[in-house]
């Protein structure tokens, strides 16, 4: 009853003129930013940041978070049509979506990922409601040593990314994690791998490294397989997705959902870590595995509505503790305390109205999202008409300012030149850039928190195995280790039964 | 004994993956290595370094034994284009101004493409230079000089 | 003949200076900020470049240029033209330790940066968890007596501010902690606030909502002076940690060649700022008050900062290199 109370109190904030106009102005822009390659929520919010001071701190906040996720929708696009990623977070939809779009299917693909986002966003915003209070309890639960597990857990489904040779996926991985060593060490200040560079004092830019591995290397090989003309317009087959789309989705979307949902809420979880989830996830359940990589729809559907679903709920934190999960979500609280609302546990109980204002107001900007980006799919579509000669210029041109934008950085650009060498290397020798994101995004989480439990619990151990949450996820962790033994053991033991009958 | 090689991809990969672990075993010694209870910062790098030069020569080794399908020849030119266009942006950026780091890199990037004439060019940095400035620094404002910052 | 043109030249070279100075700013102002957006400095930034745009009727940027803990925009700053046009917002993490902690600056602190004008210090915070059996310092400091190497606390990072705060008390009280370093405050709040972290010297803005709503347990503040944000809670000298008195400041900064008349421009117009009603609200909201100081003060205070907080980073061991 006092739930409806309060919703009645969020929508009549939120449908006020003005916060209408600055949700409407702040998804809009997400999306677009979300578009440009390389710029992603965390630009945008920076860029934009000085623009909300002026604005009641209702509005501000409206309209921030409207750019966060907002951005998440359009972050999708660009990774569908040219395999470039909008943001970090849309990496992973490149290897299905892109895949998609290369067989005819953007159109699918891209109405598909706005409807999985939307699904995302509802349901975050509903977890947001209802399950505040008992999200922020999961996120206190988690100490360093269910950190670590659960990397553990992610590490090891990370090698389910790779749909070519398992080897060399396992070797992406592992090469993920050393250069997410690149930087300072927090333990102890120690300087690793930076051969003298100011910059890489604070690690690998992940924005520069996405769009180096996965865009710089694929607008190379475009533009080679367009000087030898083997390039070939896919036929477009259909705007929207199909009944059977819809169907294959529901579940992934679902679980996409809830990964998100709660990867959201962890500091150092977030939109990038819950999309790859969600699609190793998928892959794992899924009756014929290999699809993926190839053009499986659910390989979209399931890390949109997770990355949507993480950008709202990492508001959570902000709103009941006044501590940010991510850095996103840093920058709105600073907006917020510059405005002279100081985000913390009143917040919710002296401000209700910018609370359940914000909670209504995402339930209207998804909805606003999703009428706006589900037409413009046909525009999108026609992009992939644009003459390479043009596009391809322009693309390397925004993916530049965009990385650059980031922290403001040329030697970043820098950076992404170096991972786009070592990306068109990688697809030539057919090593996916995948799982290397994903353990770049792990490593350093991972070996930080298990340095940490270490040292909380002054050298013991036994400490993973003792706390109940760590322990549960270290036997799903070995639970899939041994599911992923036995399955390659039972090939290799099948391919030698042929082999014997076959002789 | 003749050694053929197989898989380009696995020689490749392979001794990409055993450099990149070479040097994390020659470096992490010299960032305090520590004890299983007490990890250093060169102690993850260290094993891990370790692990891909492992996974390198086991790589390697496998490409003499199964075959891939040899990959597309690489080619000069679009590789030259589009890796020089964006080096080239970050050299000139913060002295040159948008403008030409614009115009710069667009071309750089067009001669990557086949065919190609002059007029297509010359639209393509117009429109795109001015988009760029519209959407970058007015929209979006982002701290960059239009042009270059010596002629203030 | 040489030296009547050796003094005209010299002359001339002195007059764009004193005409500088007059008409300063006669273009745009930029102040960089060594952190990102949203942050205290940067919110600091943006409130003085906003009076001085109304005061100097001129535009005045604030440029967000983190990374290398502050050491990328400070060495920016340092080696931009020394014309007063190129300002940096430096706090004492980023300025006063930094040049202490790193082996490698890309600038020399003490010759090449000054302050010119001071604007807020804040003060740090002691909080333990709600379910801490510590219920004042003395009691914590009991607890580390008793159990030496096993008392916890928790930083934002290795040779923070909040770091060599910890050190120092360890320091002042003659105690065995372990120092737990995390990439930043949020995560780190999170464990003390859930208690497997023992204790935590915060800075004021980060956990001034949760002390209110009792989230988290104040046990003191580390400057001499209580803070208005936090009235009930005691200054560390008062909670029987003698001579303890550490701030974290914020402040104008720039090349120290920028010219005298410019710096005493810059110095008058910040302190009017601060001296405003409105000033002492809006900082008082997020736990800070304003510093004034004059030039000459200003330049004085930085050398003598780089000296205590070089002296805490010699004691902790800290070091990046």
């Amino acid at each position: 009853m006092e739930l409806i109370h309060h919703l009645m109190l969020g929508f009549s904030v939120a449908t006020h003129p003005v916060n209408i106009a600055y949700c409407l102005l702040g998804v809009t822009l997400g999306t677009f930013i979300g578009v440009l390659p390389g710029i992603g929520p965390l630009s945008g919010v920076a860029m934009l940041l000085p623009v909300t001071y002026v604005l009641p701190p209702t509005a501000a906040i409206i309209m921030l978070a409207g750019i966060f996720y907002g951005a998440q929708y359009g972050g999708s696009i660009t990774s569908i049509l040219v395999n470039i990623p909008g943001d970090a977070s849309a990496a992973v939809t490149c290897i299905d979506g892109h895949a998609m779009a290369v067989r005819g299917r953007a159109g699918a693909a891209l109405s598909m990922s706005k409807i999985a986002s939307f699904a995302g966003g509802c349901f975050a915003t509903l977890m947001i409601m209802l399950l505040g209070p008992v999200l922020t309890d999961v996120a206190l639960q988690f100490g360093p040593a269910e950190y670590f597990s659960l990397m553990v857990v992610g590490l090891v489904t990370a090698v389910t990314l790779a749909h070519g040779s398992q080897l060399r996926g396992l070797a992406m991985v592992i090469l993920g994690l050393m250069l997410g060593f690149v930087g300072t060490d927090v333990q102890t200040g120690t300087l690793r791998f930076t051969f003298g560079f100011e910059k890489l004092s604070d690690g690998v830019n992940l924005v520069a490294l996405a769009i180096g591995l996965f865009g710089f290397s694929h607008i190379i090989l475009n533009m080679e397989a367009l000087v030898s003309r083997k390039i070939e317009m896919p036929k477009i087959i259909g705007i929207l997705p199909t009944l059977a789309d819809l169907k294959a989705c529901v579940k992934p979307i679902l679980r996409g959902m809830g990964v998100g949902s709660l990867l959201g809420v962890l500091p150092g979880g977030g939109a990038v870590l819950s999309s790859f989830t969600a699609y190793t996830v998928e892959k794992r359940l899924a009756a014929d595995p290999s699809r993926f990589g190839h053009g499986a729809i659910e390989g979209v559907a399931a890390p949109e509505a997770a990355n949507n679903a993480a950008s709202q709920t990492s508001f959570i934190p902000l709103l009941t503790l006044g501590i940010p999960p991510n850095p996103v979500i840093a920058l709105i609280g600073g907006a917020l305390t510059i405005q002279g609302v100081i985000p913390g546990p009143e917040i919710i109980s002296e401000q209700p109205h910018l609370f359940w204002g914000i909670v209504a107001s995402m339930w209207i900007g998804n909805l606003m999202l999703l009428v706006l980006n589900l037409p413009l799919v046909g525009l999108w579509i026609r992009l992939l008409r644009v003459p390479r000669g043009i596009l391809f210029p322009a693309i390397i041109l925004f993916s530049c300012i965009g990385v650059y934008s980031v922290d403001n950085s040329a030697f970043d650009v820098g950076v992404a030149v170096f991972f786009g060498i070592l990306g068109y290397a990688f697809l030539k020798f057919d090593c996916e850039p995948g799982p290397l994101l994903l353990g770049f995004v792990l490593g350093p989480m991972m070996e930080q928190n298990l340095r940490r439990a270490m040292l909380l619990s002054h050298g013991d151990p036994t400490v993973f195995l003792t706390q109940p949450i760590s322990l549960a996820l270290l036997l799903v962790a070995g639970g899939l280790v041994a599911v992923m033994v036995s399955s390659v053991l039972r090939n290799g033991h099948q391919q030698k039964l042929e082999s014997e009958m076959s002789n | 004994m003749r050694l053929r090689i197989l898989s380009v991809q696995d020689l490749g990969s392979g001794l990409i993956f055993m450099s990149f672990g070479a040097i994390a075993v020659v470096l992490a010694p010299s960032y305090h290595i520590g004890t299983a209870l007490r990890m250093g910062p060169g102690y993850f790098p260290l094993i891990l370094g370790g692990l891909m030069v492992l996974v390198g020569a086991a790589l390697i080794l496998r490409s003499f034994r199964v075959t891939d399908p040899p990959p597309a020849l690489p080619r000069l030119r679009p590789f030259a284009a589009v890796i020089a266009a964006a080096a080239i942006f970050a050299l000139i950026v913060d002295s040159a101004g948008v403008v030409v780091t614009s115009i710069v890199t667009l071309t750089i990037t067009y001669s990557g493409v086949r065919g190609g004439n002059r007029r297509e060019l010359l639209l393509l940095c117009i429109g795109m230079t001015a988009a760029v400035c519209v959407v970058f620094i007015y929209i979006l404002g982002m701290p960059l000089y239009i042009w270059p910052p010596l002629w203030n | 003949m040489i030296r009547l043109s050796a003094i005209l030249l010299a002359l001339f070279a002195l007059l764009p200076v004193g005409v500088h100075a007059a008409d300063y700013p006669t273009k745009p102002v930029t102040i960089i900020v060594p952190y990102p957006p949203g942050g205290t400095a940067d919110i600091f930034a943006r409130y003085i470049a906003e009076g001085m745009n109304k005061a100097w009727k001129q535009d005045v940027i604030v440029q967000d240029h983190p990374g290398a803990g502050g050491n990328i925009a400070s060495g920016q700053v340092a080696h931009a033209k020394a014309d007063g046009y190129t300002l940096l917002l430096g706090t004492s993490g980023s300025n006063a330790v930094n040049p202490n902690l790193y082996k490698n600056m890309p600038y020399d602190a003490a010759k090449q940066m000054t302050v010119v004008a001071t604007v807020a210090s804040t003060a740090n915070v002691l909080v333990v968890g709600p379910n801490s059996k510590a219920k004042s310092v003395k009691d914590l400091l009991a607890m580390a007596r008793a159990n030496p190497g096993k008392v916890t606390y928790a930083s934002s990072g290795n040779g923070s501010v909040l770091h060599l705060s910890g050190v120092m008390l360890a320091n002042k009280a003659n105690v065995k902690m372990i120092h737990v370093p995390y990439k930043g405050t949020p995560p780190a709040l999170l464990d003390v606030m859930a208690g497997r972290v023992d204790m935590m010297i915060a800075n004021g803005p980060s956990v001034v909502g949760n002390v209110k709503a009792g989230k988290l347990k104040a046990l003191a503040v580390t400057t001499a002076k209580r803070a208005d944000a936090l009235p009930n809670v005691p200054t560390m000298i008062q909670a029987g940690v003698p001579g303890y008195d550490l701030s974290s400041w914020f402040a104008i900064m720039g090349p120290s060649a920028i010219p005298k008349a410019v710096k005493e421009k810059i110095n008058k117009t910040v302190n009017a700022i601060l001296a405003l009603d409105k000033t002492k609200k809006r900082f008082a909201a997020i736990g800070a008050a304003p510093l004034s100081m004059g030039v000459d003060q200003s330049g004085a205070f930085f050398q003598s900062e780089l000296k205590k907080w070089g002296k805490l980073v010699q004691i902790s061991g800290a070091k990046v290199d």
